[in-house]
Order: C-alpha cells, then sequence, then structure tokens
C-alpha cells in the first residue's frame, strides 16, 4: 500500500508540511492580541494534526509496538494463537537475518549508483530546457513527466514485457543480428532495474529542478553576460549553485525511496528470477512476511529497522550535502 | 504449477489489491436467528459457483446463501484472514488444502467435526485427510486435482520416444532428446514455483510434516524424499528442464512452439491450456505420471475444500451447504463441466457420472483421457500431509528454489536447509516437534 505513495510523497509528505507548520500561528499574530493569534493558528494546524496523529503517528506506533510480539502456539499448532510479548525479540532475530542487511546493503549500494545518475540526468535535462523556447519547454515537459505519471506497477510490467527471455522484442531483433542480450546477468540486473528506476524517476526530478531554475533571479544571469560569461559559464558557476537546496531535496527523497525499493523488483523478478530473488530488497521481505506468511509481528520489526536505517542514512545524507551550501 | 498458475495475475495484481484492502472487504457473518431463515455469506472464486448458489437458494428458502466472488492467492488468502480476524469475514469460504492449514494454524476456522463426521464416506480418504489436519476436520472436499503426464504425441513420435513408465525412462527419453537438439526440454519447472518437486515426493510417498501424538516429526531428509531429490537432480545436471515463470507473458509458447514436450499437470489446468495452444491443438495425449520404478501406481493431488469460518454463528447449516457443494449430483456434476463450471474434478469416492467432459476434447483427443484422470484420481498417495506453517516452508522453499533449477545449489543441500529451518520455525512458536 506504500508504494504509491512513495511516489507522490515529495509533493503530500508530512515532513514537506510540518516545516510550515510551527510558522502559522505567526500569520495569524495581530497587533495587541498574540493570544488570539495563537488560538487562530493552532485551529488552523488542527486539520493537519489531526490527519498527521491518524496516518502517522498512531500507524507507527502501532507497528513499533506490534514488533515486540510474537505469535505463540502449542501443540499441533492449530487453533487460535496467544500473542506474546517478546521484548526485542524480533529485533535481535533481524539484527541476525543476514539475508535482511544484504538486502537492504544491496540497495543501498545501488542507490549510490543509480540517484547519481538519474538526478545528474534530470539536471542537465533541466538545463537544457531552460535554455529553449517556451513552447518547446511544454512539450518536454509533458513527454518527461509521463513516465512519472504512470503508476509503477503499470511501468514495471511495460517494461517486464520488455525484457521477457520468451517474447522481449529487443531480444528478437537483436537476434537478427546473432545477440542475445542477458537483461538479468550478475551485473546486467542491475542495468535493468537502474534503466527502470531512471525513466520513472527523471520527470518528476527534472521538473523540481527546472521549477527551482524559474526562481533564480535572471538578473544575475545577466550581469554575468554583460562580465562575459559564456552560458555554459553561467549554467556551471550560477545555475547549479542555486540548485543546490533542490538538489538535496531530491537526492533526500531519492535516498528514501532507493531504500523501499519493492515494486520494480517485486515485478520484474517474474522474468528475472535468475537474479532477484524473493528477497532482493528488504521491502520485498517484509512484504513476504506480511502477506504470504502472514508473520505480521515480524514484518512490523523489520519495517521499524528499515525505517530507523532510512532515516538515519537520509539524515547523514542531508548534512553532508547541506554543508556544502554553507562551505 | 497448481498454486502459481493464479499466482501469475495475483503477483501483480496483489499490490493493488493491498489498496483495496483499505477500503474494506464489505460482507458479513452468518447471523443466528431462534427462528426463521438463516443466511449465510460465501467467498468462493471458482467459475459456477454463483449459479450453483442461486441454485441452492430456490431449493433451500430456511439456508439462504450469499455468494461473493473473490480471487484465491497468497496475497488474497491474507486479505480474507485480515477480515475474519476483524469480524468482517464470510461465514463460508472455498481455499485450498495448503491455505486451510493456515487458517487453522491463526485459529480463523472452525473445528466441523462432529457436523461433517456424516458425509466422510462420501469423499476419498486423502481428500479427507487434506481438510483435516492434525485430524480435526475444518473444512468439506469440493474438488480434487489429481497429477497425470501430459505429452505432445506429434512430437514423442517425431523424436522417437515412448512416454515414460518411469522416472528412470523419462530421464533417458531426455538425453535422448537432447542428443537430437540440446534445446528441446522434457518439462518445465517455473522457477517461483517448487510443487512439482513436492509433487515427487507426494508421489515417492513421502510426508514433511508426519504428525506423531500432539507434535510434529519434521523429515525433509526421509528415503522418500531423498529419492524424489535423486531423481530432480538428474532432470537438472542432465538439462532436461525449461524454466519459464508463468509469469512470463510468452510461457505457453514454451510448450505450444514445441520447445517443451511435456508435462505434469492437472484437471484444472486444461481449460487453460486449452485455450492457449493455438498451434499444438489436437496434438496432446494424457497417461498417468512416470513412477520411481516399474509397476508401481502412486502419484499427488491438490484439493480445494469449503471450510467455514469463525465467526460463522451457524456452522451446521455451513456444513450442510458445503457438503452439498462438494457432494451432490446436480452441483458437482455442473462444477465438473468445463463449459458451466471450472472442469473442477469432484474429490468424491465415485466420480464417474461427472467425468466424461472434463478433459477437452479439442485439445486432447484421445478416447480414454476421462478413464487416465479417473485412474489418476485413485492413486494418490495417502501419506502426505500439510503442517501448521505449510505457506511459511512454501516462501522459503521458494527462495531457494531457483538456485536448484539452475544447479547453483544441490537439491539434498536445499532439503537440509528447510529440515533445519522448519524445525526451527515451529519450535519459535511453541509447536511440539522432533526432527526426524
Amino acid at each position: 500500500m506504500a508504494i504509491e505513495a512513495d511516489r507522490r510523497r515529495p509533493v503530500t509528505t508530512p515532513e514537506a508540511a510540518r516545516g510550515a507548520a510551527p510558522r502559522a500561528p505567526r500569520f495569524g499574530r495581530r497587533p495587541g492580541s498574540p493570544r488570539t493569534g495563537a488560538t487562530k493558528g493552532l485551529l488552523f494546524s488542527v486539520p493537519y494534526i489531526v490527519g498527521f496523529l491518524a496516518v502517522y503517528v498512531i500507524p507507527v506506533g502501532y507497528t513499533i509496538v506490534r514488533g515486540l510480539y510474537r505469535q505463540q502456539r502449542s501443540g499441533l499448532g492449530f487453533g487460535p494463537a496467544r500473542s506474546v510479548f517478546v521484548g526485542l525479540g524480533n529485533f535481535v532475530k533481524i539484527f541476525h537475518d543476514g539475508l535482511f542487511w544484504t538486502g537492504l546493503l544491496r540497495v543501498a549500494l545501488f542507490g549510490a549508483v543509480e540517484i547519481p545518475i538519474m538526478l545528474g540526468l534530470a539536471l542537465l535535462l533541466a538545463l537544457l530546457l531552460d535554455g529553449i523556447t517556451a513552447r518547446a519547454v511544454r512539450l518536454f515537459r509533458v513527454g518527461y513527466l509521463i513516465p512519472y505519471v504512470v503508476p509503477s506497477v503499470v511501468a514495471a510490467l511495460i517494461w517486464l514485457y520488455l525484457y521477457s527471455p520468451e517474447v522481449s522484442p529487443i531480444n528478437s531483433t537483436a537476434r537478427h543480428v546473432g545477440v542475445t542480450i542477458d537483461f538479468f546477468g550478475p551485473v546486467t540486473t542491475y542495468l535493468t532495474l537502474g534503466n527502470v528506476l531512471v525513466w520513472e524517476q527523471i520527470g518528476f526530478n527534472m521538473i523540481l529542478i527546472y521549477s527551482a531554475l524559474q526562481a533564480i533571479p535572471r538578473e544575475l544571469y545577466e550581469a554575468a553576460r554583460i562580465d562575459g560569461a559564456s552560458e555554459r559559464r553561467i549554467a556551471w558557476s550560477i545555475k547549479i549553485p542555486n540548485l543546490r537546496p533542490v538538489l538535496v531535496f531530491t537526492g533526500m527523497f531519492s535516498v528514501i525511496n532507493a531504500l523501499q525499493l519493492l515494486t520494480e523488483p517485486f515485478v520484474l523478478r517474474l522474468v528475472g528470477w535468475k537474479s532477484i530473488s524473493k528477497d532482493f530488497t528488504p521491502m520485498q521481505m517484509i512484504y513476504n512476511a506480511a502477506s504470504a506468511e502472514g508473520n505480521y509481528e515480524y514484518a512490523a520489526a523489520m519495517s521499524t529497522v528499515l525505517a530507523v536505517v532510512t532515516g538515519i542514512l537520509a539524515f547523514v545524507f542531508y548534512r553532508l550535502t547541506n554543508r556544502k551550501v554553507t562551505a | 504449477m497448481r498454486t502459481t498458475l493464479k499466482g501469475r495475475a495475483g503477483a501483480v495484481v496483489s499490490i493493488c489489491a493491498l489498496a483495496a484492502a483499505l477500503a474494506g472487504c464489505g460482507g458479513g457473518s452468518g447471523s443466528a436467528k431462534a427462528d426463521g431463515p438463516v443466511t449465510l455469506t460465501f467467498w468462493g472464486e471458482a467459475e459456477g459457483l454463483s449459479k450453483q448458489t442461486a441454485a441452492w437458494n430456490a431449493a433451500h428458502p430456511d439456508i439462504q446463501v450469499k455468494f461473493t466472488k473473490v480471487t484465491l492467492g497468497y496475497p488474497d488468502y491474507q486479505k480474507i484472514a485480515a477480515a475474519v480476524k476483524a469480524g468482517n469475514g464470510p461465514c463460508v469460504g472455498q481455499t485450498d488444502a495448503e491455505h486451510l492449514v493456515t487458517f487453522a494454524s491463526q485459529g480463523l476456522v472452525q473445528d466441523i467435526t462432529k457436523y461433517a463426521g456424516k458425509y466422510q464416506n462420501l469423499f476419498t480418504a486423502p481428500a479427507w485427510k487434506a481438510m483435516s489436519p492434525g485430524g480435526t476436520t475444518y473444512a468439506l472436499p469440493l474438488s480434487a486435482s489429481p497429477n497425470f503426464f501430459a505429452y505432445r504425441t506429434d512430437l514423442y513420435k517425431k523424436y522417437g520416444l515412448t512416454p515414460p513408465k518411469t522416472w528412470d525412462e523419462f530421464i533417458a527419453g531426455g538425453k535422448k532428446l537432447r542428443a537430437a537438439d540440446p534445446k528441446l526440454k522434457m518439462m518445465n519447472y517455473a522457477p517461483e514455483d517448487p510443487s512439482g518437486f513436492v509433487g515427487l515426493v507426494w508421489e515417492a510417498g513421502g510426508n514433511w510434516y508426519k504428525q506423531s501424538g500432539n507434535g510434529w516429526q519434521v523429515t525433509f531428509t526421509s528415503p522418500e524424499s531423498l529419492k524424489a531429490a535423486n531423481v530432480l537432480q538428474q532432470f537438472v545436471d542432465g538439462k532436461l528442464l525449461s524454466s519459464v515463470s508463468y509469469s512470463d507473458p510468452g510461457v505457453w509458447k514454451t510448450w505450444d512452439d514445441g520447445g517443451t514436450l511435456s508435462m505434469t499437470t492437472s484437471t484444472w489446468q486444461l481449460p487453460i491450456y486449452a485455450k492457449s495452444f493455438p498451434k499444438s491443438d489436437g496434438k496432446w495425449a494424457i497417461t498417468t505420471v512416470p513412477q520411481y520404478a516399474a509397476g508401481e501406481s502412486s502419484t499427488d493431488s491438490g484439493y480445494r475444500g469449503v471450510t467455514v469460518y469463525k465467526g460463522c454463528k451457524d456452522p451446521q447449516q455451513a456444513v450442510k451447504f458445503a457438503a452439498w457443494l462438494g457432494g451432490d449430483k446436480a452441483p458437482v456434476g455442473a462444477l465438473a463441466d468445463p463449459n458451466s463450471g471450472s472442469g473442477l474434478f469432484p474429490a468424491l469416492k465415485d466420480v464417474t457420472p461427472y467425468v466424461a467432459d472434463v478433459a477437452p476434447k479439442k485439445m486432447i483427443p484421445q478416447s480414454d483421457a476421462a478413464q487416465v484422470i479417473t485412474t489418476a484420481a485413485g492413486q494418490v498417495n495417502a501419506a502426505w500431509e500439510f503442517g501448521p506453517d505449510y505457506a511459511t516452508m512454501y516462501q522459503k522453499m521458494q527462495t531457494y528454489w531457483p538456485k536448484v533449477l539452475s544447479g547453483q545449489l544441490k537439491v539434498t543441500d536445499m532439503l537440509n536447509e528447510m529440515q533445519r529451518f522448519v524445525v526451527g520455525d515451529l519450535k519459535s512458536q511453541g509447536i511440539n516437534v522432533v526432527a526426524g
């Protein structure tokens, strides 16, 4: 259920909204009545706070608590099970679960390669788009955004047909010149997956970067041009430095998305089973535990661990990249 | 093969289905009234159930059944489990034997032994056993899917093969075939689907979960299991198998184009093949599965049943309906017909009135096809049992399965791992277990 939400997270995320919430009272403040202002501000925040509690704090709390339990049976194991408090038992099990950490390392390393390529291309496209006429911009903007609009399951299915060892049109064409491409070899698997992800993500990130480009005061370019700077120099020395905040933002969300990778390997392994295992990513393991085994407690504990690790990595990424801005 | 044909669509649909699960599943449990008619809710998948339920309703004004069509697969069963836990589940529901144990292990189905006992003699012993894990009856059999062997008559003739009576003959035939053209394969084992191996173990008389008293003896490395492992290892080492996923859009071409010449299969798949094999229509024949030794007669079978969920307030009426659906002449006949039903092969002891049309004649023109299937249904090995963590076990085996098929992992190594894993898993749940 999180899959679709994940992709839209950059727009609707509570984190993004959270930044705005504390500032709300200031807007309502009027001279002489600070208390009324605060109350009004609070009233304005209520819908958000209620939603935040209902769809965020409570489910997260429930997940953490559920992860502290385990289903216990007796005898033959049939009949109602008892829920037994096991403290950190599930977390200790995860700590020793090599497959979970292998999966996590896999998505982390994969993300470390895929994200810079994807963001680099998105940046390049945004800069190119910034340099062309307004009518062409509209055309390209829509074109690049379409893959993002396609639900990721559908996108993965489209690529599944293209990659299928049985019916791939790419391979049936390549075979005419005596070549068969193994899309799911030890290395090509990552290229295959990476291609799908870049295809899906590039448009959205490009739009964000492009919007940020529009916010840069045009006077800066004029001043640079008067000083004799080339377009390339303007891009490198004015545009890109001014884009740092949006690059940090898109980068951070890409990191989060990468660690929560599920749909694409889940669907593509239907034909790429040789290299994409059932436990290829941590999210797949969580999905299997909950949906196939009915082991919600272990799934909840894994979700908690994944969230914490993701949070830490996102924080580290944010600190590292943000430091550069002030330097 | 049995479960994953459905899984093909199911795997993809499942992600979307999760969203649907949030929206609630509707339906309610049966309502108890001191007098007057009761209404039972019934969730099922098989084609034709809706029509049969209507027929039941017309004849039984006092027990009205409200049918809802659902899809059944791994994630769908979890949805049903969640609905039952939340009190929104159905009263009766169609289920596979392997999922029935999962429900039973979660306490989501009712012990109906006292109501169901009187129907036991109608059904075959292995079918009844499959509905009664641990000796407690939770469901009534609806249908069986006895395993048999199908092969391409034109290609077997072309390459000088005879339908194998034993697995040794099968392997020898495969080698002969490879000598003619290394691209040709004897059979397809899908990479997501170890059920072919489960069938081999079942046929050998193996049983991974042996009930002993109030506990389980876990026997992944029994002599029978190792016998099956030996055969599978020879398939892999001899490169006799294709490994196309049922989720691959091109899966049917595997057989239809003639690259893979035979399969072990069952009744419910036949209508699907009949639709999906345009080129090889009429070039198929069936026979009983190859045996471990000449003269033996054993096979495996899937079973579907109709179970009574926790929260159903009218279990007695529910059992009556379930027994009618799987045991009465009219519904059984209608459901067995591939045209009006879904080719559900009855789980009854006497199937003769129902099987005439069970094999699609266009695909399999042979005259004794129904007889072959009936024979197979009577030869199902009774040793097999489904254990309480079968779903978790199967998940684990699915992670090893691709490695086994590609030869990276020996079958015996997988069995050793499974033995260790299942013993540990049962123990951690507090279930009595001994390694055997």
